[in-house]
């Protein structure tokens, strides 16, 4: 046995820093612009929510109200792995 | 309260037993009635007599296992503004009717018509054309004489909603667009009165509650100078399964807020899709 690093464990972690996973929800008028595998969704950790949306194109003049893991967030919060991410649009029926 | 009214209503009370086994004091819709007109008063002071007297209006029975006779006489003491008499409302006031909230105002200007019926409990192939607040009047008049109804045919504005809005104990936000509720939302603050507030497009909605000294729905739409539309509900529509749901939630908060109990919607908004049956409350502040 060897007491070094195998240096390609040391390359597996950089590469686990680097992705992180997001469930992400968008509701109403948003739906339509949610990825594939939106629950299990691949960013780059540190990636903000501003940044995520402009990604898959939503209009950020409709988004009315960010959550993250049920807490409401500002737009420009960064994002870390696990994170469940809701988006809502002005919704006003009854 | 009369000795005589009191003595009426002991006399005209009858043992009933609950599906438990509970055995109770039971006064009927008849009785009610009867002893309304006896001593010309509306049906729920009869009732609230008999509540404080311990006994049971019969119509309220199933409610007797969630709401004690003291609770169950300050609903029937309570009174609620219902704005907006489509899906939201019509629901939310055939629910309170039933539960028993003495005295409500309802607020619509608008009549019905044939896209209504798709959620609108109000709306029926005879009430297309016909004014909602005044279709609200009748349908509670059949579902609940007891309770008072006070029906308002015009739409709301700044002018005219603090004044109705102050002689009521709950606010309940039934609206149909985002720019009215905040209207609503600054005649309830104005008035001091809290605001049960729901909205629905397709098959999502949101619940809250905003007392008159929160920030409120700015909380969920940002502020009202950013608003451009009536909201993601002239996309995507309101079919009945989601606005009944948000009605029933809304119900559950004005029960809440009248009889001051915890786990209110209180700078938290309750999030709803029956897409994936999500269902989360989120923190707001």
């Amino acid at each position: 046995m060897s007491d070094c690093a195998n240096p390609g464990d040391q390359f597996f972690s950089t590469v686990l820093l680097m992705t992180a996973h997001i469930a992400l929800k968008l509701f109403a008028s948003l739906k339509r612009y949610t990825p594939a595998q939106a629950d299990r969704f691949s960013i780059t950790p540190g990636l903000t929510i501003a940044d995520l949306l402009k990604e898959l194109n939503v209009p950020l003049a409709e988004v009315k109200l960010v959550f993250v893991n049920g807490v409401k967030q500002d737009m420009n919060m960064p994002l870390k792995d696990g994170d469940r991410v809701g988006i809502f649009p002005a919704v006003g029926g009854g | 309260m009369s000795s005589a009214m009191i003595k009426d209503i002991e006399s005209l009370a009858e043992t009933s037993v609950h599906l438990d086994g509970q055995a109770f004091k039971a006064l009927s819709t008849n009785h009610v009635q009867t002893l309304a007109g006896r001593y010309n008063i509306a049906g729920r002071d009869i009732e609230i007599a008999a509540l404080n007297a311990g006994i049971i209006p019969q119509r309220y029975s199933r409610n007797m296992k969630t709401l004690s006779p003291r609770e169950q006489a300050l609903l029937l003491a309570s009174s609620a503004t219902v704005v907006g008499l489509g899906g939201l409302g019509g629901n939310v006031l055939e629910l309170m009717a039933r539960l028993g909230v003495g005295t409500f105002y309802v607020i619509d200007g608008d009549t019905f018509e044939e896209s209504n019926l798709n959620r609108q409990l109000l709306c029926t192939q005879d009430t297309l054309g016909i004014n909602k607040a005044w279709a609200a009047a009748k349908r509670i008049e059949v579902i609940n004489p007891s309770v008072v109804v006070h029906p308002y045919s015009e739409y709301l504005r700044e002018g005219n909603s603090a004044a109705i809005i102050e002689k009521s104990s709950v606010v309940v936000d039934c609206l149909d667009n985002v720019k009215d509720r905040f209207v609503l939302e600054r005649a309830a603050k104005k008035a001091g009165r809290p605001l049960v507030s729901a909205a629905v497009a397709g098959l999502t909605g949101h619940a809250m509650t905003v007392f008159p000294e929160d920030p409120g729905l700015k909380l969920i739409y940002g502020s009202p100078e950013d608003l451009a539309g009536a909201g993601a509900q002239t996309i995507l529509g309101c079919p009945p399964q989601a606005v009944a749901l948000l009605a029933a939630c809304q119900c559950s908060e004005v029960v809440h807020v009248l009889l001051n109990k915890k786990g209110l919607l209180r700078n938290r908004m309750l999030a709803v899709d029956l897409e994936d049956n999500t269902f989360e409350v989120v923190t707001l502040l």
